[in-house]
């Protein structure tokens, strides 16, 4: 496995660990981090699963939508300035 | 694009589900948390991260015996928490019909302010049902249930405006988060630290006023009212029958 796939399922966990243990702004620095560097999926999955968990039904879904935000948001960024 | 589009129909899915998929990934969560919590109870109890120097100072034999009474003494005080907090619930429970139930969520990692409990409709628990500490103190009213847990909304949740009377003056509580939450009282009104603050809406008690802050220019002054118990080792909580 490469050291890139490594750092995005490390990342992930980290994002998962976050959400279940950690304050509601943790999730965010595994998320902002892999939107940084890849284009990652994973982000919004992070989000999902931190309003699943979180989250009643009928509450509007900050994280799934920050995390679309976050993701999109990043797309033009990270090609032009960031790291990939 | 195509991970967006499937995420946003999961969460339709979800939605027109009734919460289904969301209650699949809690009770997942919640043995998750639970697990863990229980690992790093056994793994931190054992005295493997006692620092350097006093692990060199010890020989093998004292060692091996102090983590074994390390152990028994975790084990100890954990059940000797457990008896005191149902005891307190045994009060409690004579007092209203309801169900004991474990916590087996972070009560601070929600943006939400809420937790989960595990108890849902199959023992006896609905929507509205209300939440208390072992004092008998509301902190929660039930959200959402699924079999066998339920998630729990804070009654001190960021944002979250309750209405409650302390002594004979109406307030409306915002909630801060963590148990605590404050409101605006006219400055005439006599409320002191220690007077409790009930709810109407829960029937209950819902915390004692920790702090009065009043500004001589001011027409009101400000009230900080906490729930007693400390949330943060809040284990075991009472959820009533509605």
């Amino acid at each position: 496995m490469s050291v890139e796939n490594s750092l995005r399922i490390f990342l992930f966990c980290l994002g998962v660990l976050a959400a279940l243990f950690g304050p509601p702004w943790l999730p965010l620095v595994p998320v902002v981090l892999l939107a940084m560097r890849f284009r990652a999926w994973e982000v919004i999955v992070l989000g999902l699963f931190t309003d699943f968990l979180w989250a009643p039904s009928l509450h509007i879904p900050l994280f799934l939508i920050s995390s679309i935000v976050i993701v999109w948001a990043f797309e033009p960024l990270r090609k032009e300035l960031l790291l990939s | 694009m195509y991970a967006t589009a499937l995420v946003i129909i999961i969460f339709l899915l979800d939605l027109i589900a009734g919460g289904r998929l969301r209650s699949l990934v809690r009770l997942g969560a919640s043995d998750v948390y639970v697990s863990l919590i229980e690992m790093g109870d056994k793994v931190f109890g054992s005295g493997l991260f006692s620092t350097r120097e006093q692990l060199e100072k010890e020989n093998s034999q004292l060692k091996a015996e102090l983590v074994a009474y390390q152990q028994k003494d975790t084990a100890y005080s954990s059940v000797q928490d457990e008896n005191a907090h149902l005891r307190a619930l045994v009060g409690l429970a004579s007092r209203m019909p309801g169900r004991t139930a474990s916590i087996t969520s972070s009560l601070y990692a929600s943006a939400y302010g809420t937790f989960t409990v595990d108890v849902g409709i199959e023992d006896g628990v609905s929507r509205g049902s209300v939440v208390f500490t072992p004092d008998g103190y509301a902190i929660g009213v039930i959200s959402e249930t699924s079999s066998h847990s339920s998630l729990v909304s804070e009654l001190f949740a960021p944002d979250v405006s309750t209405e409650a009377v302390v002594g004979t003056t109406h307030v409306v509580l915002e909630g801060q988060g963590g148990g605590n939450a404050r409101a605006h009282v006219p400055r005439e009104s006599s409320i002191a630290t220690g007077d409790v603050v009930r709810a109407p809406s829960v029937d209950a008690p819902v915390g004692l006023v920790e702090h009065v802050e009043s500004n001589p220019n001011g027409a009101d002054k400000e009230i900080y009212v906490r729930v007693p118990s400390n949330l943060q080792t809040l284990m075991l909580v009472y959820v009533g029958r509605k």
